[in-house]
């Protein structure tokens, strides 16, 4: 018997996994305001804050990120079990319910971050890039005359990268799928054509 | 294949609703917790900005030199905030503050760390026009020290820069 793997979807699920613990020290995207006096790390699996060397999560995001957490790891595993049975009867279902959550994930992610940006230029009135560095200026409350300006940087890191080469592993092991499309076989026995027997007569 | 169905949903709808519940159970007492936890409250409770945010200035030296008009004064500062602080400029010009005459301008001497509730020497260098130290000696003879004035103000700490017009007035300067 000839072993037959998704490769691709083996790879897609290794890197899921790896993202995820990766994710766990690192985030996807940074966001550092002055020399140490606001830095955001966020990611969907792990946001964490330190505000003037006081490091601190938010409970309710905590939760999120831990419903992330566990789902990547969740299709990770079953892309992987998927990758190594990519014939059997029950493997479209696992693939097709691993495959476009990584990818549906890095969309909101990247959606929820610009419009967070935006939120925050309109709102709060304050420059927070995208992606860069702005130098923002606000005026200090109470004293007259007087501005702050601070360099507020934003970047994808590494991880993200990882993530986006998971998810798009996890959606071309969908597209190679096709290679382990089962071909419906029928178990009848093939019928013979038969010449067809003279009528017989019948006489009235 | 029903069961392989059955088994990924009821996966997937633990996943979603345990996190959630475990943390609205935990906080269910301090809903403000959820999106505002100990931390931010001890910050803004303990007020990471106290009363004096200038910490305490204390003159312990000061130098004159006549040939280059300058003003070299060490000050022992300390550090009243919970975290620390980076001070890479800081420069002013001064006038007098009784007369409103430009005086120069002074500036950091170097880049000072100063650690959270720490005191460290903060040298600052005063450089005097001549017109300023013909200033001293015709309407202020005899002072070693006059009230001057910052007319307005540029500094960086911990990579904020605050610019101020605002003049502030610094009681008994040395200037000479």
């Amino acid at each position: 018997m000839r072993l037959r793997f998704n490769w691709l979807g083996l790879a897609g699920g290794i890197a899921t996994i790896v993202m995820v613990a990766v994710t766990l020290f690192y985030p996807w995207w940074q966001l550092r305001v002055g020399e140490g006096l606001l830095t955001a790390n966020v990611s969907p699996l792990n946001t964490n804050f330190s505000v003037l060397g006081t490091a601190f999560a938010v409970p309710l995001v905590w939760a999120i990120n831990l419903t992330s957490m566990l789902t990547f790891l969740m299709v990770g595993v079953v892309m992987i079990v998927y990758s190594v049975f990519p014939a059997k009867s029950y493997s479209k279902q696992l693939l097709d319910f691993a495959y476009r959550k990584p990818l549906y994930m890095l969309v909101m992610f990247v959606i929820v971050l610009f419009v967070f940006t935006l939120v925050a230029q309109v709102v709060v009135r304050f420059d927070v890039p995208f992606v860069g560095s702005v130098n923002s200026v606000l005026r200090v409350p109470f004293v007259q005359n007087t501005t702050a300006s601070v360099v507020i940087s934003a970047e994808f890191l590494w991880p993200f990268w990882l993530a986006v080469a998971a998810a798009v592993l996890c959606v071309a092991a969908r597209v190679y799928h096709r290679r382990f499309a089962v071909v419906p076989r029928l178990d009848v026995a093939p019928v013979v054509s038969q010449p067809a027997a003279p009528q017989a007569e019948t006489g009235v | 294949m029903d069961k392989v169905r059955l088994i990924l949903t009821a996966f997937t709808i633990a996943i979603n609703v345990l996190p959630i519940t475990g943390v609205l159970i935990i906080y269910h007492d301090n809903l403000l917790g959820l999106v505002f936890p100990a931390e931010v409250s001890d910050i803004i409770d303990d007020g990471v900005i106290p009363e004096n945010p200038l910490g305490n200035f204390t003159l312990v030296d000061s130098q004159y030199d006549a040939a280059a008009r300058t003003v070299t004064l060490t000050f022992e500062v300390t550090n009243p905030l919970d975290f620390d602080l980076s001070i890479s400029s800081f420069s002013a010009d001064v006038q007098c503050a009784a007369h409103g005459f430009p005086m120069g301008h002074v500036t950091l001497a170097n880049p000072v760390d100063i650690g959270a509730g720490a005191t460290t020497r903060v040298v600052i260098v005063a450089a005097w026009t001549e017109a300023a130290v013909n200033h001293f000696d015709t309407a202020h003879a005899g002072s070693e020290s006059i009230d001057v004035e910052l007319a307005g103000f540029s500094a960086n700490v911990n990579g904020v820069t605050i610019d101020s017009a605002e003049h502030v007035r610094i009681p008994s300067f040395p200037v000479g």
